[in-house]
């Protein structure tokens, strides 16, 4: 009854210009404070006030998509049950993500229940303190509209051999708050202190990683390069970039790179700055290492050719068919570098099935059983060629012949 | 505007029939109070079972009890009156849905002496709801957490429920109707000819809607007594879990209460990353676990399934981290429970085949190729990039279930899950990289039945 008549007066004494604000803007938070231990005929006139703004907003940029919310205000509370309303409007807040956090002891402060009022965007908790006192607390939320994203800027110098990269947080605010004196919080070694109003988008400027050692990679992938470019009546350039490795050095704390557009600049000897090419960061944890695509190399000509297939071990059934045999084949490479400059390039090859060397001339590594990766430094001009010749072996060529190569099924 | 709740209110008129002559009648209605209300509040259907204790005077003779339901969601066909003291001299002779009023129905009682009785009604409505939701605070180093859960009881019948004594039930009930359609029918058990037009339910549809949408705006009356959150006692009947709430409740329509149910404040997690491409696709899902048993302080019964809302606390000046949601279902008393907070890209897991054989060819009497064994080294690359150390399942699967696995280096523990699945374990330190190693061999066509033993190809 008690608690009724002061929730009747919230409503009636509510100021509705400012808690029924029809505009965006402010989430508000009344509080009512009712005595507990007090005769009910005093709680008839429990009282009310509005708090000051809060003492610190602190916007946490993790988790995802959302940001949390965290915002510092000091209640006066009063000894027994004291009703604190939270009220929103303009503003999408998912109500089980809404908590209030005392800043005390848990024996002095408890928030009993909370109740939700009809409007749907209004809460009101039941906060019980042992004693008169003046406590901060944290209201946490995690307002809809409000986000992050992370670009970089990238600037490689000109023997391409170290890179600066320069990291800009987007803070978007559409949620419907103003935010003064926030605090953006992407981790502990990382802080801002900005406004933040609704409907703008701030970017802020921060030195994420200087003098990373770079190198510049041609790279070609036979799955997706055409094998003879010069039978093209325009022949693509084949794709270049930069890897690096983000170093890990744990006593400078958090280090790893989040995932974002990364736009390249290349420095030249005039000291001149040019746009080299966007690729997208996938998120770099420290200690692992990166390859960002610009551009199209068209100095470099990658080709491949089939120097000779021919099948042995040939199994017959008794009606004549082939069952199972093997295949013998040569591929070479021709890798021409019309720069005046050396050139690594990175050939990805595969070769299906199940299969054995016979004479490879340039060295690989295995990244799984099909795919083989050559580096090949070329020099200024230089023309190299090599022959891969290798034995396919097994080939099924009636009955299970969906086997010949393994499913990607793990 | 605020509505006359009293005409929204169940209304219990007692009629007296005096002994006049035919076709003379008087009606006198009183209005009785309630004495005691309860609700029992199912998660599983829209349905809450509401008891009402009142006490009726009754004259010698038959004796008209009038109820009426106007702008309520109630079932008519759930509404029962019950004698509570059977040994009174009044008995329920008959009870009728009168022809041209709707929500009303009146029962006959006859009664042999006049007397005072208490009855009982009871009935089902729907538009009362309660949805547990669970709110995690996992410690820094993510091996504990205070886990509070919370039960949000919301009342969107159309009807105020002052001072009830709240019971929420857990467990699934077996419904042929829904409780809803039976409360929107124009008559109670429906009628004879056909079932309504479409237009018809729209209209009814609409006409619901507009009531709920008119519903007052009314305060929650709350007792102001207690300087402690309310206790839920936690009881088990048959199949079901009732969570009774301690002392009573106002359930004021259009109104939501949420009450705490559980308050862990130290229950031991576990961090796991699962990598499942089978149902999380190429990332690494990072979960934490947690048992629902006394050792966690969580009591000794079920949790009913919600919402999950996690936290990592980032100081110790309320600095909070949003970790993550998920959705649990029902966790039976004893159980282990896991919660997905997302992928993490810190760890990786990488499956590669590192070779592929084709051996031991079998052929049949007409030297067709019948069967062999696809044999696969496989290499599972993990790497942790994060700052603590990181406990790994990784999930495979074959394509069919003649297969076996050897040779297997690098991993913490295996397990074969069921025919076609099995898992491996691993532990990495913070900053470490492991590979696992094993040998996959499938049997294709005869080499079912042929292995072991292992002919020569």
């Amino acid at each position: 009854m008690a608690a009724s008549a002061c929730a009747r007066l919230l409503k009636k004494n509510r100021p509705r210009a400012v808690f029924r604000n029809p505009l965006l803007i402010v989430p508000l938070i009344l509080l009512c404070t009712v005595f507990a231990g007090l005769p009910r005929i005093s709680v008839a006139t429990p009282r009310l006030g509005i708090l000051p703004p809060p003492d610190s907003v602190l916007i946490r940029l993790t988790g995802g998509p959302s940001a949390l919310v965290q915002e510092q205000r000091v209640l006066s509370l009063f000894r027994g049950i004291n009703q604190v309303a939270f009220s929103w409007s303009g503003v999408h807040l998912d109500k089980d993500t809404i908590l209030l956090t005392p800043m005390s002891d848990e024996t002095d402060i408890r928030i009993l229940s909370t109740a939700f009022p009809p409007d749907g965007s209004s809460l009101i908790w039941e906060v019980y303190s042992s004693r008169d006192m003046v406590v901060p607390m944290v209201i946490s939320c995690l307002p809809a509209g409000l986000d992050h994203q992370i670009t970089y800027t990238a600037t490689v110098d000109e023997p391409a051999q170290t890179l600066d990269l320069t990291a800009h947080l987007i803070l978007r605010n559409f949620s419907g708050v103003q935010y003064t004196h926030a605090a953006a919080w992407l981790n502990p070694d990382t802080v801002f202190h900005t406004d933040l109003f609704h409907l703008e988008t701030r970017q802020i400027h921060f030195p994420a990683k200087q003098n990373l050692a770079v190198t510049k990679i041609h790279t070609w992938d036979g799955q997706i390069m055409p094998h003879d470019p010069k039978t093209l009546p325009q022949a693509p350039g084949i794709p270049f970039g930069y890897q690096f490795t983000n170093p890990a050095a744990p006593e400078k704390g958090i280090q790893d790179l989040p995932a974002g557009k990364v736009r390249v600049f290349l420095t030249d000897s005039q000291d001149r700055t040019l746009f080299s090419g966007e690729d997208f960061l996938h998120f770099l944890p420290a200690g692992d290492t990166a390859f960002i695509k610009t551009g199209d190399s068209r100095d470099i000509l990658v080709s491949k050719l089939r120097m000779g297939t021919s099948q042995t071990r040939v199994q017959r059934n008794d009606t004549g068919e082939v069952q199972v045999f093997d295949q013998k084949i040569t591929d070479r490479f021709i890798l021409e570098n019309t720069r005046p400059t050396p050139a690594v390039v990175k050939l990805t090859d595969r070769i299906p099935g199940q299969w054995e060397p016979v004479d490879m001339g340039h060295a690989y590594t295995l990244t799984d059983y099909h795919t083989l990766v050559f580096e090949v430094h070329l020099a200024p001009g230089e023309t190299r060629t090599f022959d891969l010749t290798y034995l396919v072996l097994n080939i099924f060529a009636g009955n299970f012949r969906n086997y010949n190569t393994p499913s990607d099924r793990f | 505007m605020r509505p006359l709740i009293t005409v929204l209110l169940p209304l219990i008129l007692f009629i007296p029939l005096f002994t006049l002559p035919a076709g003379a009648q008087i009606d006198l209605e009183v209005l009785t109070e309630k004495r005691s209300l309860q609700a029992f509040i199912y998660h599983s259907a829209d349905l809450a079972l509401i008891r009402e204790t009142r006490t009726l005077h009754f004259t010698d003779g038959s004796n008209l009890v009038r109820f009426s339901w106007a702008g309520t969601r109630i079932d008519p066909t759930s509404l029962a009156l019950e004698i509570k003291d059977p040994a009174l001299p009044v008995k329920i002779a008959q009870m009728r849905f009168p022809a041209g009023t709707k929500n009303q129905v009146v029962w006959q009682v006859q009664a042999d002496d006049a007397c005072r009785a208490d009855v009982e009604i009871t009935y089902f409505t729907t538009g009362i709801f309660w949805q547990p939701h669970y709110t995690a605070f996992v410690s820094q180093d993510r091996s504990r957490m205070h886990l509070t859960g919370h039960v949000r009881v919301e009342n969107r019948s159309g009807l105020d429920y002052p001072d009830v004594k709240v019971s929420l039930v857990v467990g699934k009930i077996r419904l042929l109707d829904r409780i809803a359609e039976l409360a929107d029918r124009p008559f109670p058990y429906g009628r004879p000819d056909t079932q309504l037009p479409e237009t018809g339910r729209q209209e009814l549809f609409a006409r619901g809607k507009a009531v709920l949408e008119s519903a007052p705006v009314m305060e929650m009356a709350q007792s102001m007594d207690t300087a402690a959150p309310r206790q839920i006692e936690k009881t088990r009947t048959s199949e079901y879990f009732v969570y009774a709430i301690d002392g009573t409740e106002t359930l004021a329509d259009n109104w939501a209460r949420q009450l705490t149910f559980v308050d862990a404040p130290d229950v031991p997690v576990n961090t796991i990353h699962v990598f499942d491409p089978e149902r999380f696709g190429d990332t690494v899902i990072q979960m934490i676990s947690f048992a629902n048993d006394t050792a966690s302080g969580l009591g000794s019964v079920p949790l009913p399934g919600g919402g999950f809302t996690v936290f990592q606390k980032a100081d110790t000046a309320g600095g909070l981290l949003f970790a993550g949601t998920d959705t649990s279902d029902y966790i039976p008393q004893g159980n282990e429970n896991r919660l997905n907070l997302g992928s993490d890209p810190r760890i990786t897991v990488i499956p590669r085949v590192m070779a592929f054989e084709k051996k031991n060819l079998t052929f049949d009497k007409q030297k067709n190729l019948s069967g062999f064994d696809d044999i696969r080294q496989m290499a599972i690359e993990l790497a942790n990039f994060s700052d603590q150390p990181a406990r790994i399942e990784i999930f495979g699967s074959a394509p069919d279930p003649d297969f076996t696995i050897t040779r297997i280096s690098g991993q913490d523990g295996f397990e074969k899950i069921d025919q076609t699945r099995f898992k491996f374990f691993a532990s990495l330190s913070s900053g470490s990289r492991k590979i696992i190693h094993y040998t996959i061999t499938s049997y294709k066509g005869d080499r079912k039945w042929q292995h072991p033993p292992v002919p020569a190809s």
